[in-house]
């Protein structure tokens, strides 16, 4: 399942970028400005 | 020692907290062509210099293991197809994990368990042939992968719980040719 999620974080050491999701197995499919394009992996 | 082209050191964030320099090199495939000046040690950590034309591997001292850690590296592509910014694993080593970085411009994590490899993650990147900071956060039954600063897969496998050895490899890099190189390398159990 791909899924759009909101980019959080501020690019650093301790509060890198990364998607707001809870999924426990997941990798990016686009990284945009604001957001994240992810796929939820089984 | 092949000093990179006598390239400026890009220290990562390596602001806090200590990472360890005193790795023990074990297992190489050519003992000899690995070792000599292969490490350099920094007030900030370690820098370890692969000198372009070999791979080793390096497996950490038993008292740094954790099964929590953050491996950090810098590395890329020269002419090769595959690099490997780490290569991880439990107990033995018929499980372990490997993040790769092939010429194809792609950063994957995967799983070995007893010979039969699992693709766990694949996410297109700008460029092998440039520098890539390649961070892995291993905490509890989390594994995340950074690229560049950016969390890029996060993977929950219970079985890492029990990791007791850390082993990287830099294979994939071979003797006879220059393919790829790794600017600094380093650990830090958390």
């Amino acid at each position: 399942m791909i899924i759009t999620s909101p980019r959080i974080g501020t690019g650093t050491d301790l509060d890198p970028f990364r998607p707001d999701t809870t999924a426990t197995h997941w990798q990016v499919v686009e990284e945009r400005e604001t957001e994240f394009v992810i796929e939820i992996l089984s | 020692m092949q000093l990179i082209n006598k390239r400026p050191i890009i220290l990562p964030s390596w602001k806090s907290g200590k990472w360890y320099d005193d790795f023990t090199v074990t297992g190489a495939k050519d003992p000899g062509y690995i070792l000599s000046g292969l490490k350099t040690v920094t007030t900030n950590g370690i820098i370890i210099y692969p000198p372009g034309v070999g791979g080793c591997d390096v497996e950490v001292s038993p008292k740094y293991c954790s099964s929590n850690f953050i491996i950090e590296t810098m590395c890329r592509i020269i002419t090769g197809s595959l690099i490997t910014p780490a290569n991880f694993r439990k107990t033995d080593w018929d499980n372990r994990w490997r993040v790769e970085i092939t010429s194809g411009n792609v950063l994957r994590l995967q799983k070995t368990v007893l010979g039969a490899t699992t693709l766990k993650g694949t996410v297109n990147i700008t460029s092998a042939l440039s520098w890539n900071l390649v961070r892995i956060e291993a905490l509890g039954a989390n594994i995340d992968v950074y690229h560049n600063g950016v969390l890029k897969i996060s993977v929950n496998d219970p079985d890492l719980l029990n990791n007791k050895r850390i082993h990287f490899s830099m294979y994939d890099v071979a003797i006879s040719q220059p393919k790829g190189e790794y600017q600094y390398f380093a650990i830090k159990p958390i």
